[in-house]
């Protein structure tokens, strides 16, 4: 006995010292938490460049705060901007505020030695037909125009073509100068736009919390004017997240918390059994971030969320000990338990496990997380608990006893079978319903911003002319060159989809830097241009010999200067383009932007045109994300099926015909609740699924306990107590606002609590009477 | 007696355009139709030439609606402007059309067009300072862009006559300049 009490003592100890040197050594590491969903994608199909340039755009929607304000009249309009100009100088530190037109409008004539090879896709045409006659009347018209617009001089530039291209550069731009204020063209009512540039994270609290405290005042100043300001920007949905996981995690968090505490210490009358039911879960968790971060270098936001609760199972393991406790000595109580724990361990570990098989680096390290997390809960309770709870065997608990009194006053399925009719005909009415259940793989299952903010924000970027579908086509290459003739190739089946109003319009960097080809070829049409037309227009004119030779003169020199992308980088103008230019040392690539949404059809004509262009991509960030989700729960699936038939091979070989009584009351429980859900919704989603997986997890741990301690009474109460603490746990996440965790939740609830119900329906005969002494079931 | 005189005097004495917005003792003098159409001859200064262009034609316009600028010397043109589109025609076939909408040096050019044309003083005043000399019910206004963007499209700008516009003078940045005057007006 006492060989074995210090055996114990030296496993405790060495236990101690893996999970210090586990965790430190991660801890040395260094933590990384990962939130980015793309880090989810399986590696091999992210194309670096693809997941630069989704990181690119993801970023400037990052750090930027824009605004809009918009009033009936422009003077009430101007007046808005001007008080919350002022309002915003409190934010200087954190923030730079763009909200004025640049003083000096340099940019404009930037591009004036270029305007014989920087030409308008409407001259080009013009040019391309029937000699340039059109251009040389519209030349006229422009000339005999009361006014011209841009200034005209015969002489540089006769034909006024950088008059279209100042003309169509214009109609591309959202924003235009209006009294020195940035005015939005597409809105109806009058709307200037400010930006703010964040200086610092957007994700940080006190930054979000200095903001809104200057924003929320200053919308309802505004709004008391009858001015609207309407916002977009990450800090906004960063912070409104922030919020929401704080008043939850103060009302439903605190809500489970409580309830477990209170429940333990009302169970057990003493506040130790609440550390060592917590200590393995805990212990767990910290070995599973460990690992994973040791295994992964990163752990994942999601795989933290979900792991941490499916790790909860764990309490199984501490309560069946405890309350083993309180009736057998400690020394008897794990030889008792030990055949349960390790197949309650097995099979859960087996139905988490196996989804390292998946070829998703998510559910990889999920299943890493949930095995390492079990198996160091499982080792902390047989090796910690007994050391840990020095107390004997106090008898039997009150609530073990009452628990017990009520459990034997329900009827038995084997003895009653209008009950077994009733859940056979549950159960199949479940599978007919699941069997025509529709998944719903949407990604606002993954958003945790309130409607309305999102709204707000989509209103303010289509303002801008962004879509709101974030979808974008990238177009590779091993220079710039090729990368702008790639693009000016694939122009003209967007230009048809925008005709076919399809495509509301697109943002390409050849719209303003054509290639050096194009370039050449535009100053050729010029030139041609010139042979054709020019005597007619020099005579109207009126030219000397000598001017129509410094014409021509003039006309040769701007033919011949071509713009570069090395100049174009020098030139004012190209800041507004810095997004479409994503470049990875060798390669180059750029980004088309599309404007509007982005229907089902057009996609598909998007996804057609970048098939046949190798070096173009079709990049739909929102459409990836439900594609992912769709994969991960198509995975999820088979591996619950392929779970739960696993788990029936290895009870059947233990437990041969009384196998039903383990496994059916997870199974009929799952259908139930997963039918119910999908009789309320509109379609089931991966975390419905994963929640399944805990209720299954929950479920054969409490069968199996019971099947190997027959039936205690205290085994019985350890159960209840696991079922109940991990209702309160989990369960409670239905009342979440956050997508996620209320489709998490949802499940959990009726999942477990019909678990727990069948469990007592589907009860050994024996139930009670060997151990008690009393007759049950008189039913 | 003296009390009324030097009354009288100071009122001479105010320059109109300090006592009330510039443009409103013009706007008196002015008959204003909602339709009126007549001939027009211009001349073209073009500064990098150092010459002018002259052109001649008909012009109609309804107030708010439309206005039909027909160059028919030396050659055809019809440039028709409406608040929303400027459409440019030659012999029937359109040339060119700009949205104001979705281009607002367009809709600028536009509502300087209208402003001017169909003398609307209030929405020229939006744009432009008036100074403003009256003789009788001879006028005279000299207006001065507000902005930059304005400025960019014509510098300034000079008005000229009695119950109607009889001559507009519009200067641009790059000294070129233009001056159309207006006869036969028919409501």
């Amino acid at each position: 006995m006492i060989s074995s009490r210090s055996g114990r003592k030296v496993a405790a100890w060495v236990w101690l010292l893996v999970v210090l040197t586990l965790g430190f050594t991660a801890l040395r590491q260094g933590a990384v938490i990962d939130t980015s969903l793309m880090a989810l994608l399986p590696a091999s199909e992210q194309q670096p460049l693809i997941k630069r340039a989704t990181e690119q755009q993801a970023a400037a929607y990052a750090d930027k705060l824009l605004l809009v304000i918009s009033a009936e009249d422009e003077l009430l309009a101007r007046t808005g901007v001007q008080l919350a100009v002022d309002r915003l100088k409190a934010l200087d530190t954190q923030t730079r505020l763009t909200w004025q037109a640049p003083d000096s409008e340099t940019a404009v004539d930037e591009l004036y030695p270029y305007r014989f090879t920087l030409l308008s896709q409407e001259t080009r045409t013009r040019l391309s037909t029937g000699n340039g006659s059109l251009q040389y009347q519209l030349a006229l018209q422009r000339l005999l125009n009361p006014i011209s617009g841009f200034g005209s001089d015969p002489l540089q530039d006769p034909f006024g073509l950088y008059t279209d291209l100042m003309l169509s550069l214009q109609s591309d731009v959202p924003v235009y100068f209006d009294s020195g204020l940035l005015r939005l063209k597409a809105s109806e009512q009058p709307a200037y736009l400010l930006s703010l540039q964040l200086l610092e994270d957007p994700f940080s609290l006190s930054v979000q919390h200095t903001v809104n405290a200057v924003l929320e005042p200053l919308m309802l100043e505004l709004a008391q004017q009858g001015i609207s300001l309407h916002r977009s920007g990450l800090l906004l949905h960063a912070a409104a997240g922030a919020e929401q996981a704080r008043t939850e995690m103060s009302t439903i968090g605190l809500g489970s918390l409580l309830g477990i505490i209170l429940l333990i210490t009302f169970v057990f009358r003493s506040p130790l059994p609440l550390v060592l039911v917590l200590l393995p879960v805990a212990t767990g968790a910290l070995m599973a971030v460990a690992a994973t971060q040791l295994l992964f270098g990163r752990v994942h936001m999601i795989t933290v969320a979900f792991g941490a609760g499916l790790v909860g199972v764990a309490v199984d393991y501490a309560l069946h000990f405890l309350c083993e406790a309180r009736v057998l000595p400690l020394d008897r109580i794990i030889r008792k338990l030990f055949a349960g724990l390790l197949l309650g361990l097995i099979s859960s570990v087996l139905a988490y496990a196996g989804l390292a098989l998946a070829p998703f680096p998510g559910l990889r390290q999920m299943a890493v997380f949930c095995a390492v997390g079990l198996i160091a809960a499982w080792l902390t309770v047989l090796f910690w608990l007994p050391v840990l709870s020095c107390k004997n065997a106090t008898g039997q608990l009150p609530a073990a006893v009452w628990l017990n009194r009520w459990r034997s006053s329900c009827p038995r399925i084997s003895q009653s079978s209008w009950l077994a009719g009733l859940l056979l005909v549950l159960s199949l009415g479940s599978i007919v319903v699941i069997w025509q259940g529709e998944a719903r793989d949407d990604v606002t299952l993954l958003q945790t911003s309130p409607h309305a903010l999102l709204q707000e924000d989509r209103r303010v970027q289509s303002l801008l002319g962004n879509g709101s579908s974030a979808a974008f086509l990238l177009v590779t290459g091993k220079n710039f060159e090729q990368v702008l003739q790639t693009e000016e190739r694939i122009q003209s089946s967007l230009m048809r989809l925008r005709d076919e109003a399809s495509l509301q319009g697109f943002k390409a960097l050849s719209q303003v830097l054509p290639s050096q080809q194009r370039q050449m070829q535009s100053a050729q049409r010029v030139r041609a241009l010139y042979a054709s037309q020019w005597p007619r227009m020099a005579n109207l004119l009126k030219l000397s010999p000598q001017q129509r030779a410094t014409a021509l003169e003039n006309m040769q020199q701007a033919a011949g200067t071509v713009l570069t992308p090395r100049e174009w980088q020098q030139l004012l103008l190209s800041k507004a383009w810095s997004q479409h230019i994503i470049s990875d040392g060798a390669d180059v690539a750029t980004v088309i932007q599309l404007q509007g949404d982005v229907s089902q059809s057009l996609k598909q004509s998007l996804i057609n045109l970048a098939e046949q262009e190798p070096a173009v991509y079709f990049v739909d960030r929102v459409s990836d994300m439900s594609d992912l989700l769709a994969r991960y729960r198509a995975e999820i699936t088979s591996w619950l099926l392929l779970a739960y038939g696993c788990v029936v091979l290895m009870l059947v070989l233990r437990y041969r015909q009384r196998c039903w009584r383990i496994l059916l009351p997870p199974l009929l429980a799952s259908l139930m609740t997963f039918a119910g859900f999908q009789l309320l919704t509109d379609g089931y989603n991966l975390f419905n699924l994963i929640a399944l997986m805990l209720v299954l997890g929950v479920g054969l741990d409490m069968g199996i306990f019971l099947n190997e301690t027959g039936d205690s009474d205290h085994t019985w109460l350890a159960v209840s107590l696991s079922a109940l603490s991990s209702l309160l746990a989990f369960g409670l996440l239905a009342l979440s606002q956050t997508p996620v965790l209320y489709h998490f939740g949802v499940i959990i609830l009726p999942g477990l609590l019909l678990t727990w119900l069948l469990a007592t329906l589907m009860r050994n005969p024996s139930t009670g009477e060997t151990t008690n002494g009393r007759v049950t079931g008189t039913l | 007696m003296r009390y009324f005189f030097a009354l009288w005097l100071a009122v001479l004495l105010v320059p109109p355009a300090l006592a009330e917005p510039g443009y409103r003792a013009v706007e008196a003098l002015m008959e204003a139709p909602t339709s009126l159409n007549g001939r027009f001859e211009q001349s073209k200064y073009l500064a990098a030439l150092e010459t002018d262009i002259g052109s001649s034609g008909r012009f109609s316009y309804q107030q708010d609606i439309e206005i039909n600028w027909h160059t028919l010397a030396p050659i055809e043109n019809l440039l028709r402007l409406t608040p929303d589109q400027i459409t440019s025609e030659q012999d029937g076939a359109l040339l060119t059309r700009l949205e104001t909408r979705s281009n607002p040096v367009v809709a600028l050019f536009s509502e300087i067009f209208f402003g001017v044309m169909t003398a609307r003083w209030d929405r020229l005043d939006e744009h432009f300072r008036a100074e403003t000399h009256v003789n009788g019910s001879d006028w005279q206004a000299i207006l001065v862009p507000r902005e930059v963007r304005v400025q960019r499209v014509v510098s300034r700008v000079e008005l000229q006559g009695d119950h109607y516009l009889r001559q507009v003078v519009l200067y641009e940045e790059g000294g070129d300049w233009t001056r159309i005057r207006f006869y036969d007006l028919q409501q």
